[in-house]
């Protein structure tokens, strides 16, 4: 198992994918910049990575998350690479497990480039201390993994529709816009994985309303992963046979 | 004889569809089979059962004497195999594509890489990634990522497809050349008849999902013995006068006006002469040979291929 997640981080090498996922995570804090060069010192550093981390959960993480998982567990398929994996042989559903824990790694990767990014705050009078700064990792680490459960379902779709990219990419947009909606709709707000990791990380600049408790939205999120994993595998072993 | 490959009544079908219909191939140790076929005829299907990427609705396949229910890492140990066009991750160069399925099969010399490249001519090619590669490069690496772990048995589907002729003759030299010095075992598939007919040992004709012939290249040979082709006039009153005046019994009617002789008596002026005197036009009387193209088209009733 070692070598094939190995051999997954190797394929990713010098792939435009790789480039866009290091580029998105960019966008934030630079753009959290450009907007604060005008009225520097206004936040604190919790509430200034806050308020780049809601816009990152709601809608650009998905998309590119979203793509990104879809590229790794989608190109041996789209490039025709699976058969000469499956006559070494490497097993499908191995492969699945392998390619989950790289994008596992790599989403976990992004979210914290994403939040060293947020340093950048400094140039418009952000102030962070270490206590502060290993205070706003936590959160990110926590988003980046809960995100990872959240694209898990854009992932088995992918897999089931046995299609390219771009519906991958479509599947992601609806699903951040669903999200971001449902964020006002109480019931579905505690039950849409994107906004149950939102009430999660509890921002405390966005209070949202909720129908039902804190354990309905653990117990909905982890109906997302467990379902999502259980189908990933199960379907690795129908292609398999 | 050591079998490397026997498939039992090899069936795939597909509804009410034979993709391929009750193959039963043989494969000798250190020969090169050469599975031939048009388009469609059922190559790839064959050889995707074989090495388990495919699964038979029907029959078995024997691979190094044991019957192959599922695939083992062990059994691949000792195969390689280029199926279809060769796939890689065009983003990484030779070398790493070639690292990555090393690093998979585990267990191999840590020459491997560097001895393939070096067999299939490309191990200059470091930095090119190969999505620049053409395709006679890629057909190429992937051979290399056939053989990398010295198998015993390769398989290669269509290895010269969309080669210029340099190329084509450059894969068949290293085919030739890891038969007859490495001992290596190979299953090649071609809808092309000139390289069959040159590389292989024995060869297995296939058309619409049946195996009409398996037979070694020396029968063929002896099979498509000369011949005299003969083309006349007047076909109904040249007959009677090559079996009656002449006593030729061994002949084919190609058509209206050829006819092709098999026998070396009488010769030929005499069949000239005879046909001549009795009023027939003969506008040609040669010394055939028939080969693999030929004998291909009497196989499967069909037009040529290649």
């Amino acid at each position: 198992m070692a070598n094939i997640i190995k051999t997954e981080f190797k394929k990713l090498k010098g792939s435009s994918i790789l480039w866009i996922g290091i580029g998105s995570c960019f966008i934030l804090p630079l753009m959290a910049l450009g907007i604060n060069l005008s009225n520097p010192g206004k936040f604190t550093w919790i509430g200034y990575v806050s308020q780049n981390l809601w816009p990152q959960i709601i809608l650009l993480w998905p998309c590119i998350f979203g793509v990104f998982g879809s590229y790794i567990f989608c190109r041996e398929r789209i490039e025709n690479t699976y058969k000469n994996l499956l006559v070494i042989p490497v097993g499908r559903i191995r492969l699945a497990i392998a390619k989950m824990i790289v994008m596992l790694v790599s989403i976990i990767g992004m979210s914290i480039l994403t939040y060293i990014l947020n340093l950048s705050g400094v140039f418009v009078g952000v102030s962070v201390s270490m206590a502060e700064f290993g205070e706003g990792l936590k959160v990110y680490l926590l988003s980046g993994l809960l995100m990872f459960i959240c694209i898990l379902p854009v992932m088995l779709v992918s897999i089931i529709a046995r299609k390219g990219f771009l519906l991958s990419i479509c599947i992601s947009i609806v699903y951040s816009l669903v999200s971001f909606l449902a964020s006002w709709v109480a019931p579905l707000a505690a039950l849409l994985p994107i906004d149950v990791v939102w009430r999660i990380i509890d921002l405390k600049q966005f209070k949202m309303s909720y129908s039902f408790p804190m354990s309905v939205s653990y117990a909905s999120l982890a109906f997302f992963a467990i379902v999502s994993i259980a189908g990933t595998i199960y379907v690795s072993k129908k292609q398999e046979a | 004889m050591d079998m490397v490959l026997r498939t039992v009544g090899l069936t795939k079908q597909y509804g009410s569809q034979f993709a391929v219909n009750d193959i039963n191939m043989n494969v000798e140790k250190g020969k090169i089979y050469g599975l031939l076929g048009r388009n469609g005829a059922g190559k790839t299907t064959t050889i995707r059962m074989i090495i388990g990427l495919l699964q038979p609705t029907g029959g078995e396949v024997i691979l190094f004497g044991e019957k192959l229910k599922s695939p083992t890492k062990q059994c691949f140990r000792r195969i390689g195999a280029l199926i279809e066009s060769p796939a890689f991750y065009e983003n990484l160069t030779a070398k790493e594509n070639l690292k990555i399925i090393y690093d998979l099969r585990g267990t191999q010399s840590k020459n491997s890489i560097d001895n393939a490249l070096k067999l299939v001519n490309l191990e200059n090619e470091t930095k090119k990634k190969v999505k620049q590669f053409s395709l006679g490069m890629k057909q190429r690496l992937g051979i290399a990522m056939a053989m990398m772990h010295e198998p015993e048995f390769i398989i290669l589907d269509e290895p010269t497809n969309g080669l210029d002729p340099i190329g084509i003759q450059q894969i068949r030299l290293l085919i030739k050349k890891l038969s007859s010095e490495n001992g290596v075992t190979i299953l090649i598939s071609s809808h092309i008849l000139s390289e069959i007919e040159q590389m292989a040992d024995k060869v297995g004709i296939i058309d619409k999902g049946i195996l009409v012939e398996e037979l070694s290249m020396d029968e063929i040979r002896h099979r498509n013995r000369h011949y005299i082709k003969l083309t006349v006039s007047d076909m109904t009153r040249s007959v009677p006068i090559l079996e009656k005046e002449l006593g030729i019994s061994d002949f084919e009617i190609i058509n209206d006006n050829e006819i092709r002789i098999f026998q070396s008596e009488p010769k030929r002026e005499n069949i000239n002469k005879a046909l001549v005197m009795s009023g027939v036009g003969v506008s040609e009387l040669s010394v055939k040979k028939g080969n693999l193209e030929e004998y291909f088209m009497k196989m499967t009733g069909g037009v040529s291929i290649g």
